[in-house]
């Protein structure tokens, strides 16, 4: 029993040996498969832990090295901060993978709520309709996806984004959509102002041609009215240089001389007129009217030209008078022309009206007649320079069509404003004058307008031009109507004669040689006389600047070469009387 | 990092003497992670073992096949040839308590 017990001792013992041994050998078989273990372990550890930059993968039994911090942090960095809104990147179905964090925060939104809720679920549905479409297209087709769109912004702003992408082939031979996200504000708003530019350039040389063109239609008819007054004058003069002409043809045709030759006059003071207007050199001479008495002064002007016509004429006024802060030679140029116009654009024997009256804080002048109207694509024009109703009825009564013109900037520049209506072709037409006009308690105040005498009074006139032919004729038509005359030619033959003959009137040219008009009217007004007489300027030069420089020089008042004689005349009314029977010494 | 040298000195054990050690250090070029696990290991080893290492330095960019040879899958990773077993540490050895366990000179937890 003992033997056997003690070989069953050493059985046991055996067997625990060798359990203790099998033990031991998975102990290490164990210790071995942790020590494997450790070492994925480690390297997932290192590799969370940031600890490596390149793995080893191994390519068609080759091993290739991927550099993972060194290159990839810039490259990423790159696309994803060097330029707004970075990258995006999808599978083949659009489902985003990843897109860039600025474009997210630009949007408000994340990855999830793109997947969920549509990769373009942030666009107005407009927007978002037709790019989804296209998205939708491209990935059917696998073309390259483009798309541009603008993007409302929470804050108000708009950004402009182009999204660009295309299916790209791994290297491990899966697809997936890689794009940018751009942002084009900007370029978009370059574009848009270049486009706006170039629609304003386009828009400017189309104004340019057309004003170009008008110049050339207007230089064509300056021409054209030039000439029309020009040939008659002369052919009258041929006429006259004929010998043995009778009286009678030599009235005629000096009649129709003068007619022309105010008709050019005419045209020149209004060329000069608009262009001092355009260059703002035209200052208004301001003083209180009575609109009624412009009216009147006009009336006069047009009068025979509208009778010639065969045109009524009937006149409208208020029965309170109207006054107005005016420069009387300017209103009366305002309505002379519009009688004018609507004399002219009337077929013989039509009827012309004026009304004036107040409306409010406005004197409102209409004149109307029933021409031949105004076609409704000119009206809005009606007021250009250089706009002219084509086929008027009297070509040689045309004008250049700048009086219409004049007429607005003066109007405006009394704060007033014109406007023409009309029916159209047939129907006649009215323009309409709106000026300030000054309130009613002033107007009851205003003394009432003298009565205009014609002037009868016999004058002694002294005429001082260096021109033999200008002061000739000057002397002709003043002793034609009655007056006496003296003729000198230049500043000291003036001043002798002025101390002699004692005029009651000088007609005194300003651009008289060595001894200039200024010099002579200084002196002349040192020169002790019984009464002060008048002394007109007469001169080449009618800027305002000029008519400023005569009165301040010494001068009662100026008049523009050619001298209109109605207007001379008128202004010789008003200069003193000489005393009775005082018989001049001869020179 | 817990870089005192005073304690890991306490704590750690000196190879035993005789054969130096052979570590072998894989890189890719001169990548941030490389340049630092040399440095970190070069100062280990003065600090631990003067005059008793032999360092290689291998570079998988200028070789990629050598990487087959100790089955090298990221980089850097530090090779020990010599003293037997062969251990391997992987990233840019930063951690000088990871070192030591690393190269049984500390005992595991």
């Amino acid at each position: 029993m003992a033997g056997s017990s003690a070989d069953e001792g050493t059985e046991v013992g055996a067997e625990i040996e060798s359990l203790r041994r099998e033990n031991s050998r998975l102990r290490s078989a164990l210790d071995e498969i942790r020590t494997r273990l450790e070492e994925p372990e480690e390297i997932l550890r290192a590799i969370r832990q940031g600890e490596i930059d390149a793995l080893v993968v191994e390519e068609e039994g080759e091993e290739q090295i991927y550099a993972l911090q060194q290159f990839g942090r810039a490259y990423r960095s790159m696309v994803e901060e060097c330029f707004p809104f970075g990258v995006w990147h999808a599978d083949p179905q659009g489902q985003p993978l990843y897109v860039s964090p600025s474009f997210l925060k630009l949007l408000g939104t994340d990855l999830r709520a793109l997947r969920e809720r549509g990769l373009f679920h942030f666009l107005p549905p407009d927007t978002r309709e037709r790019v989804d479409r296209a998205w939708e297209q491209c990935r059917a087709s696998g073309e390259p996806f483009s798309a541009e769109y603008t993007l409302p912004l929470h804050d108000g702003e708009e950004r402009t984004v182009w999204t660009r992408g295309l299916l790209a082939e791994t290297a491990n031979g899966l697809l997936y959509w890689v794009g940018v996200n751009l942002d084009i504000t900007e370029r978009k708003k370059t574009r848009e102002e270049l486009q706006q530019q170039a629609e304003a350039l386009q828009r400017q040389a189309e104004a340019l041609r057309l004003a170009d063109r008008r110049k050339d239609e207007f230089l064509a008819l300056l021409g054209h009215e030039l000439r029309n007054p020009l040939a008659p004058i002369r052919n009258g003069l041929h006429i006259l240089l004929q010998p043995d002409v009778d009286a009678e043809s030599i009235e005629q045709i000096k009649r129709i001389m003068e007619k022309q030759l105010n008709h050019l006059t005419r045209i020149v003071d209004d060329l000069l007129d608009v262009s001092r207007i355009t260059r703002g050199r035209i200052h208004l001479r301001k003083e209180r009217i009575e609109l009624a008495r412009s009216v009147g002064h006009a009336l006069e002007s047009v009068r025979s030209f509208v009778a010639a016509q065969g045109h009524s004429l009937s006149i409208e006024l208020p029965a309170r008078p109207i006054q107005l802060e005016a420069d009387p030679t300017r209103l009366e140029q305002i309505l002379v022309n519009l009688l004018n116009n609507a004399a002219k654009y009337t077929p013989r024997g039509g009827s012309i009206s004026l009304s004036a009256g107040r409306e409010a804080n406005e004197a409102v002048i209409r004149i109307r007649d029933n021409g031949i109207g105004i076609p409704p694509e000119l009206l809005p024009q009606m007021f250009d320079l250089f706009t002219q109703a084509e086929g008027g009825l009297d070509r040689s009564q045309g004008g250049l069509g700048i009086g219409l013109t004049l007429v607005r900037s003066l109007a405006e520049m009394h704060g007033g404003r014109v406007s023409a209506r009309s029916e159209g072709p047939g129907t006649g037409a009215e323009f309409e004058v709106r000026l300030p006009a000054l309130a009613e308690d002033a107007d009851t105040q205003a003394p009432s307008p003298t009565p205009r005498s014609v002037p009868d009074g016999r004058r002694r006139i002294l005429v001082v031009d260096d021109s033999d032919d200008m002061a000739r004729t000057l002397q002709i038509l003043l002793e034609h109507r009655g007056h006496e005359t003296r003729v000198v030619h230049d500043g000291p033959a003036a001043l002798l004669a002025f101390r002699i003959y004692q005029p009651d009137v000088v007609l005194l040219d300003v651009g008289l040689p060595e001894m200039s008009g200024y010099e002579v009217v200084r002196q002349l007004r040192t020169e002790p006389a019984e009464r002060s007489p008048l002394i007109i300027a007469v001169s080449g030069y009618g800027q305002d600047s000029d008519k400023r420089q005569a009165i301040e020089s010494g001068f009662d008042a100026h008049i523009t070469k050619p001298v209109d004689p109605d207007a001379l005349l008128e202004l010789l009314a008003a200069a003193p009387r000489p005393p009775l029977q005082t018989t001049p010494p001869t020179i | 990092m817990s870089d005192d040298p005073g304690s890991m000195m306490s704590e750690g054990v000196a190879p035993e003497g005789g054969e130096p050690w052979r570590l072998r250090l894989y890189v890719a070029g001169r990548s941030p992670k490389c340049v630092a696990a040399l440095e970190n290991l070069r100062r280990f080893c003065e600090e631990r073992m003067p005059g008793q290492y032999e360092i290689e330095v291998v570079d998988l960019l200028e070789n990629p096949r050598l990487a087959k040879d100790d089955q090298i899958v990221a980089i850097p990773t530090l090779v020990r040839r010599l003293p037997e077993p062969l251990r391997r540490i992987i990233g840019d050895l930063s951690n000088a308590e990871r070192m030591l366990v690393g190269l049984d000179l500390k005992a595991r937890d």
